[in-house]
């Protein structure tokens, strides 16, 4: 089932690697969707999720050369994004260790509809309300799926950190949830 | 209970979550890539270097090749027949004295005679001959070595020669151009080794370059239009300053700027912390506060007020004062 959907991915890397403009977009739009759901689950911010998008496409474009055609490109882009993410919450000081604040908790419950059924936006508005360095650890370790040793080296944060952010942020995420159903 | 599933609802809901993008995103993205590689394979009709460049560069690169043989030939020439080069020489001013008037004509008749260029150099000896043959002799031997750095007539008559040979010995090989043509022969002749030398490496590399020169000079030489058509000319005086600044050290709004659209002549601003002390002083617009108290220690995150007197372009005084926010 992947093999068409991988050769079709060879194929448009190649035309771009040649600088084909077309096939550019055409990988583009073919995945940026998606990419831009993982950026909005990074970035605190639809603004800053774009820019995140935007710095992440650049990135792939400029190497694509060095995509070796092993794996998937969704899974290899995807993993630029990621880290582009990351890079851009690093230098924007948004990162997991300078977070401590205990008080932002209390803003945290407003503003959601109670409903046994959660769609991705309300969810999405969930994540946004953790703070930034919870959300990041959150969102590499249950999503991204990452071990909390490779998010600390990610990070440079201790793996402990990472664990005791991921406890926290799904705590927090918890609470949010039942205060919702309740 | 739900915390079991915590990971599992996120993780479905956004594994293969899609959000809307904006259009614009992608024309960014364009803007920073570097432009579109299509045109460099040589296979493309647009690299073909059109007419008069394609000539040029063909020319010049047989040019210099020619030259070089020619340099080469001479020195190696003179240099194995010292004693017999002067005698040849007096023959051939005899026998040719009329000939140098017309260097293509020159070319013509010298070229059946000769393989190795001994005869145009002496035909353009002829031209210094009417000097005196002793001093023809003379710059013969200041010829020989090749690093000689010939004087204003010699190098008229070398890249006399020069031009003179360069239809006829076209298929001499080009490897020495480079070294050799520039140490002999005069400045119109380095220019043009130095164009050909361009237009060597460009053909070497890339086609299409060769037509880059213009392709990229159409449109800077169009720039300055377009800045040309702002004049502004309202007399009206503005200034702004910022309600919010984030000295963060990314380059962005770091300092706090109060803009004005015209020059003023005295300027004076002072920020003060909520507490009314005197936080920061500066008598320069440009000088501008980076966030940093009077210590060196950088201001916390708050709401400071600045007080800003100022005169302006037509001596008016104008007092500001207003409130800050200092974000990082």
């Amino acid at each position: 089932m992947n093999e068409p959907v991988h050769m079709v991915d060879e194929e448009l890397i190649r035309s771009c690697l040649s600088g084909d403009r077309n096939a550019q977009k055409v990988l583009f739009d073919k995945y940026t969707r998606r990419m831009m759901g993982i950026c909005m689950r990074y970035a605190p911010s639809r603004e800053e999720a774009e820019d995140m998008l935007q710095e992440g496409w650049i990135k792939v474009f400029r190497n694509l050369h060095s995509f070796r055609f092993e794996g998937s490109a969704e899974g290899w882009i995807k993993r630029i994004m990621v880290n582009t993410c990351l890079e851009t919450l690093r230098k924007n000081k948004k990162m997991a260790n300078q977070v401590e604040l205990d008080d932002v908790y209390e803003s945290v419950y407003t503003e959601i509809n109670s409903a046994d059924f959660m769609s991705a936006k309300e969810l999405l508005k969930l994540i946004h309300k953790l703070p930034s360095g919870y959300r990041t650890v959150f969102n590499l370790f249950a999503i991204e799926g990452y071990s909390h040793k490779e998010i600390a080296a990610m990070l440079s944060i201790t793996e402990n950190t990472s664990k005791s952010q991921y406890s926290r942020a799904r705590m927090h995420l918890q609470r949010m949830l039942l205060l919702e159903n309740a | 209970m739900r915390e079991q599933n915590i990971e599992k609802l996120f993780k479905d809901t956004f594994s293969n979550f899609e959000a809307d993008v904006n259009p614009s995103v992608w024309s960014n993205i364009e803007q920073g890539l570097p432009a579109s590689p299509q045109h460099i394979p040589g296979s493309s009709p647009v690299a073909k270097p059109s007419g008069f460049f394609g000539k040029i560069s063909l020319n010049t690169i047989v040019l210099v090749a020619a030259i070089s043989a020619t340099i080469i030939g001479t020195t190696l020439y003179f240099s194995s027949q010292k004693p017999t080069s002067q005698n040849i020489l007096a023959q051939q001013v005899q026998a040719q004295p009329q000939v140098m008037k017309d260097n293509s004509i020159a070319v013509s008749k010298a070229a059946p005679v000769t393989s190795l260029s001994n005869a145009p150099v002496g035909g353009s000896k002829n031209v210094a001959e009417k000097q005196t043959a002793a001093k023809a002799k003379e710059k013969v031997y200041l010829n020989q070595p090749p690093r000689q750095a010939p004087s204003e007539a010699k190098t008229e008559n070398v890249s006399n020669a020069n031009s003179v040979q360069v239809s006829v010995e076209k298929p001499s090989s080009p490897e020495p151009v480079n070294v050799v043509a520039p140490q002999h022969t005069s400045s119109s002749l380095q220019k043009m080794a130095i164009e050909n030398n361009q237009q060597q490496a460009s053909k070497t590399s890339a086609l299409p370059s060769v037509e880059n020169p213009v392709a990229t000079a159409a449109p800077s030489n169009k720039v300055p239009a377009t800045h040309e058509a702002t004049p502004g000319s309202e007399e009206q005086f503005h200034f702004f300053v910022p309600n919010v600044f984030t000295p963060n050290g990314d380059g962005l709004n770091d300092n706090l700027k109060p803009v004005s659209n015209y020059n003023v002549k005295e300027y004076e601003l002072t920020i003060f912390d909520r507490y009314g002390f005197e936080i920061f002083k500066s008598k320069d617009i440009d000088f501008s506060w980076d966030g940093k108290l009077k210590n060196g220690e950088e201001a916390t995150e708050a709401v400071y007020v600045y007080i800003i007197k100022l005169v302006d372009f037509n001596d008016e005084e104008h007092n500001y004062m207003g409130y800050v926010a200092l974000l990082k």
